[in-house]
């Protein structure tokens, strides 16, 4: 059964961490090209503040994803970590990825409900100016 | 992806956070939306970094970029919250 060997196994869950992790860094490098190339058409169409908002709770969104990669091949990862020492990296890169994505899932919930607030505010103000008192 | 590769991408996704971030704030007039803009481009960079299997003290670096993001993400928000809350009436006379 040389095929499952332990030097097999080790380079079978090597290329595998490999293909999750650059998939990660594929997927946060994309959303930061996606966010810049909406930058430039919204910098020339409109100017709006909530606007650039919006896109930046997609980039947001995108890091929250490639974050998951990342983490999936630090989980993956564990299968073949045979030092202490490497054990411990593991585990701080681990941990410092767990603590953005839940920093980072908490941002995009505040500034999503900080949009939902100000779309709102501003359907008001627009009905209040359409049919006015009296 | 190799280590090489990966910090000419991170430098390259700095470069655009810089770029854009600036002209955010000169667009909207909003120097704070500029910062905000720049400061997720450096956590997809730091988050591009954080990836290469290094050394202690590469991943240790790119922590501490994440957390001074996160911290500075944090003074902006609460900035803007406490900006947001209207100002009491003056006191009658």
């Amino acid at each position: 059964m040389g095929f499952l060997s332990e030097d097999a196994v080790a380079t079978f869950v090597d290329v595998l961490v490999r293909l999750v992790e650059t998939a990660g860094a594929v997927i946060i490098f994309s959303g930061c090209v996606i966010a810049f190339v909406r930058f430039l058409v919204l910098a020339v169409r409109e100017r709006r503040v909530s606007s650039f908002t919006r896109v930046r709770l997609d980039l947001g969104r995108m890091l929250a994803l490639g974050l998951e990669f990342q983490l999936a091949s630090d989980v993956l990862r564990t299968a073949v970590a045979p030092t202490l020492r490497e054990i411990a990296e593991l585990a701080a890169v681990a941990a410092i990825r767990t603590a953005l994505n839940f920093f980072l899932a908490r941002e995009i919930r505040e500034e999503r409900e900080e949009i939902a607030r100000d779309t709102a505010e501003r359907d008001t103000a627009e009905r209040d100016t359409a049919q006015p008192a009296g | 992806m190799t280590d090489g590769v990966r910090d000419v991408v991170a430098l390259g996704v700095v470069a655009a956070g810089l770029l854009s971030g600036a002209a955010v704030a000169l667009v909207t007039r909003a120097p704070l939306a500029g910062l905000q803009w720049l400061l997720d481009f450096l956590l997809a960079a730091g988050l591009l970094r954080l990836g290469a299997t290094g050394t202690p003290t590469a991943l240790a670096t790119a922590a501490a970029i994440v957390a001074v993001r996160q911290v500075a993400g944090l003074g902006l928000r609460r900035a803007r919250a406490a900006r947001a809350v209207p100002e009491p009436p003056a006191p009658s006379p």
